[in-house]
């Protein structure tokens, strides 16, 4: 008799479709009932009034409000697919220096700095030191605050703290920055000293991006990396011989000792002071 | 909420399918309101906890919303919805230890027997004679459980696995015997009714 049955015609009457929805049909006859209503439009509007209306109206809601809600940029969904949750994703993807502009920017001087390095000899060697350790500085100096971010008043008012959110983004603009610095610094002539300083210029930049942080507590990223890059060039400066050669001292044994006593006393600094980060804004 | 473009009411499943890659908010409303019910009653009957099977169906229309370019016009539209739902759902369980999932229905209602188990089902399952309907109901519930996800649903073992909360290879192993046991069983209704 089954066998025998056309599939066209033939439609689930009220009592059948009562009984599987209220899950009374056997195995078969459900199964029966679910390969006919992938087939057929009448059954599937006849099961429609038994369905109780109100979760399916909250469940379109939440369709209604994603599919509408605009889609996140590029930046936001590379983030969120190497495994940040959303919401931190959103924040960093809101960073300034995240944006393609200030990344093409990023490269473009370095690449300027490596190729001056490059035609000017050992002084070369001198402009490309001042520059590489100040990229990662000034990518955290204008990673958040109120004269720069965007996203800062939202921030501000929202439940989140806000040395987290400096250290998430600094964190992202080191792995972005410091690879670009690298890289410029591999264009170097190899010379004695300057393939060595390819390397180690990143203490001077780790002191220098820990003294903005510290800083921050007093004063916006911004100010505070702008008060380490003129110092920065004050020091490098200063102890720059026209010939270039006493440059090489430091990225030297004493030196790189002292960056990293920097580095660390700084962010004894930050963390001892970060409760002061969420006023920033106030007195700016 | 229809949009500004009319009734959707006269246009097939594919048309309005077709309307989704022009951003048409109305075609979607129109295909949830054609299918939700249905998949949402299918959905439960594989997953008890109703919040879950709101969450797949919710994953399933966003997903023909961005990607309704996959449809590649043939056959039904049920039937890829149902294809898209399913697998929402068991990627909605995937990580999850308690998973509650509704036992086929026991009580296989006397006096009936199934009148549309299509002839690739039965294919599937390699009965030629006898009482299928019976003959599943003599299944435990977990073999039956097994049988729904991979011969009905179209699931893969992994998935089905994922579904059910047991490892691939014991969909594996249970598949096998429960077809088995229905080749058996159905063999031995169709000799007693020819005697």
């Amino acid at each position: 008799m089954s066998t025998a049955t056309p599939t066209s015609g033939w439609h689930a009457d009220p009592e059948l479709l009562g009984q599987y929805l209220r899950g009374e049909a056997g195995a078969a006859l459900g199964s029966s009932v679910e390969a006919h209503l992938l087939r057929c439009d009448t059954c599937r509007g006849r099961i429609r009034p038994l369905v109780d209306p109100a979760p399916l109206g909250d469940v379109w809601a939440r369709i209604e409000d994603t599919v509408q809600a605009p889609r996140p940029g590029l930046l936001h969904r590379l983030v969120r697919r190497l495994g940040v949750p959303d919401h931190d994703a959103l924040l960093l993807a809101a960073a300034p220096s995240l944006r393609a502009g200030w990344l093409w920017g990023t490269a473009i001087a370095l690449l300027f700095a490596a190729v001056a390095a490059g035609q000017g000899g050992s002084r070369g060697a001198v402009f490309f030191l001042m520059v590489a350790p100040l990229v990662p500085v000034a990518g955290v100096a204008v990673s958040y605050g109120p004269d720069i971010d965007e996203a800062y008043e939202p921030t501000l008012a929202a439940p989140y703290s806000s040395s987290r959110l400096l250290m998430l983004r600094s964190l992202a603009i080191l792995l972005t920055s410091v690879p670009l610095a690298a890289l410029g610094g591999l264009l170097l002539p190899a010379d004695n000293w300057s393939a060595w300083s390819a390397a180690t210029w990143l203490l001077p930049a780790a002191a220098g991006v820990a003294l903005t942080l510290a800083g921050s507590t007093w004063t916006t990223p911004t100010r505070a990396g702008t008060a380490v890059a003129v110092a920065w060039f004050v020091v490098v400066g200063a102890v720059s011989s026209p010939e270039g050669t006493t440059a090489a001292a430091l990225l030297t044994g004493p030196a790189l000792s002292l960056y990293a006593a920097v580095a660390l006393a700084a962010a004894v600094v930050f963390q001892a002071r970060s409760g002061r980060l969420a006023v920033m804004g106030r007195n700016a | 909420m229809r949009g500004s473009r009319g009734n959707r009411g006269g246009d097939s499943d594919a048309a309005l399918v077709a309307a989704l890659g022009d951003g048409d908010l109305g075609a979607l409303r129109e295909l949830y309101d054609r299918h939700a019910p249905w998949l949402s009653v299918r959905l439960s009957r594989r997953c008890s906890d109703p919040d879950v099977v709101a969450d797949a169906l919710q994953d399933c229309f966003q997903a023909v919303w961005t990607q309704s370019g996959r449809w590649r016009g043939d056959g039904e539209v049920a039937a890829w919805l149902w294809g898209i739902a399913v697998r929402r759902l068991v990627s909605r369980l995937r990580g999850r230890r308690q998973v509650l999932v509704v036992p086929l229905d026991d009580s296989a209602a006397p006096g009936r027997t199934p009148t549309d188990v299509s002839a690739e089902e039965r294919v599937l399952l390699g009965v030629e004679y006898g009482d299928l309907g019976a003959a599943l109901g003599r299944l435990s519930p977990e073999m039956r459980a097994v049988v729904q996800a991979t011969v009905l649903d179209g699931l893969t073992s992994r998935e089905a696995g994922r579904l059910l909360g047991i490892p691939e290879n014991t969909v594996k192993t249970r598949l096998h015997r429960a077809k088995a046991r229905l080749r058996e069983d159905l063999a031995v209704g169709a000799t007693e009714g020819l005697a």
